[in-house]
């Protein structure tokens, strides 16, 4: 009977201290933490089209925001190239809230040669933590008549 | 009169040295250190030496609970696990719910002490080998880590969280947090009766639960120690890698268990002390660390260590057949 007491009072004592560093930890994040934001999207259909009358280039995508909070694109990134947004001529907003999906179209004042691929990335606001910077999609150059 | 004396001197270091488990293994850790300062001159170096012990701090974590298990007469084989688990938790808590450093750990210790609460309760109540209970906690722990973070790394750039591997008094933060640890536990188990029912149960099980002990309240605290321990060194490996990888962890049962034995715990239980995983873990760390000073590939490092291990275990076997 003694020892089934005691042996009783460890197994328990071990439970409850458990029990109450995982209420504390509830607490903590049910009261204090909020989850961190975290900006993350994808891209897709982007294609760079070249007007074979006028050598005319443009860029057409769409930025899906898979993230926690609402982005702003503040540039787009094409290789070396970088386009601080909004241009004059361009379609579509900047502003992409969560879930949701924004078409662009954008004017390029740089020429590209058709048939060759050109990497895409986008400056945000909220920026890409620093290990998704490699996320970059390849835009294929195409001619339009 | 001289030949009495020295008999007597060489009865009294061989009663010391009979006792002190430590002792073997320190001379272990000497011969090891000789040796890595004629093959590796870079061995000795500030930068080598604070890498090393930053190296073998979670291991040793880990030891300190695998070698209270182990005390028992029970194994613990769920610790790599629960440290990739910890890793992963602990990563996800202050990258994507910026939770503080203190309460990551808090979080990751209840995780741990539950997963090891849960491996003792198997062990006492549902009288499972402990072998095969925390054989099955290795995987499912293991899987339970690459649920959460879908198999995918999560980075964690957390100044405070990597400030903790930054060089205090010349060694890494981590190693501080394993000495605190150390300390504190060697004292409760040195001088409470919690340490002495801890080696009586790996003794003679039978005559402890006659006296009227609770071995199974030992137990389930010892297990849950372990799990304590593991979590901590899960939580000090994300601190070195600076992410949550669910696949960290893997193959650390066999270093820590390694490192107990080579520190002085007898497998069969009863017999061993805390601070000898220090020295266990130095050693295996210390192993690694010098041959890859020595330029060692790391296929072979693996044959190396195995039979190093087996070595080591043998010399400190003939050391003591020779004093005695």
């Amino acid at each position: 009977m003694y020892r089934r007491k005691i042996s009783i009072r460890i197994t328990t004592a071990t439970v409850i201290a458990l029990s109450l560093c995982l209420l504390i930890v509830y607490a903590y994040s049910f009261f204090v933490v909020k989850p961190a934001a975290r900006v993350d999207y994808t891209i897709s259909q982007n294609t760079i089209f070249v007007k074979t009358d006028t050598g005319e280039c443009y860029i057409t995508f769409n930025v899906h925001n898979t993230g926690t909070v609402d982005f702003v694109i503040e540039a787009i990134v094409l290789d070396k190239d970088v386009i601080p947004l909004p241009v004059e001529g361009m379609g579509g907003s900047t502003k992409v809230e969560v879930g949701r999906v924004v078409a662009l179209r954008i004017p390029l004042k740089e020429k590209y040669e058709v048939g060759t691929v050109v990497n895409l990335f986008l400056k945000t606001n909220p920026p890409l933590l620093e290990a998704q910077k490699f996320v970059v999609a390849p835009t294929p150059v195409a001619a339009v008549g | 009169m001289v030949s009495v004396n020295a008999r007597a001197l060489l009865g009294i270091i061989k009663e010391k040295y009979e006792t002190m488990d430590e002792l073997k293994s320190l001379s272990a850790l000497i011969v090891l250190f000789v040796g890595a300062s004629v093959f590796a001159s870079t061995f000795f170096a500030e930068q080598n030496l604070s890498l090393l012990t930053g190296q073998m701090s979670v291991v040793a974590m880990a030891s300190i609970g695998e070698a209270l298990v182990i005390l028992t007469g029970s194994i613990d084989l769920s610790i790599g696990s629960v440290i990739g688990l910890s890793n992963v938790v602990a990563a996800i808590l202050i990258s994507q719910y910026d939770f503080s450093i203190p309460m990551a750990m808090l979080a990751v210790v209840t995780v741990g002490g539950f997963i090891g609460l849960l491996n003792g309760i198997l062990v006492t109540k549902g009288k499972i080998p402990s072998f095969i209970v925390t054989l099955g906690a290795l995987t499912a722990v293991r899987g339970a880590a690459y649920i959460i973070t879908k198999g995918l790394n999560i980075p964690v750039y957390n100044e405070e969280y990597l400030a903790l591997n930054e060089l205090v008094a010349r060694l890494p933060g981590i190693f501080w947090i394993y000495i605190a640890f150390l300390i504190g536990l060697s004292l409760i188990f040195k001088y409470s009766r919690l340490g002495l029912y801890t080696r009586a149960i790996g003794s003679n099980e039978i005559a402890v639960r006659n006296l009227g002990i609770d071995n199974d309240g030992v137990k389930n605290l010892v297990f849950t120690l372990s799990g304590i321990c593991s979590a901590i060194a899960g939580f000090m490996l994300g601190v070195r890698l600076g992410a949550g990888y669910p696949h960290s962890g893997l193959g650390y049962e066999l270093d820590v268990i390694a490192a107990v034995v080579v520190g002085g715990v007898s497998l069969a239980g009863g017999s061993g002390s805390l601070v000898g995983t220090l020295i266990g873990s130095m050693i295996m760390a210390s192993i690694l660390n010098l041959m890859v000073l020595m330029g060692i590939g790391g296929f072979v490092q693996y044959l190396v260590r195995g039979l190093v291990l087996m070595l080591a275990a043998l010399a400190m076997r003939r050391m003591l057949v020779f004093v005695k």
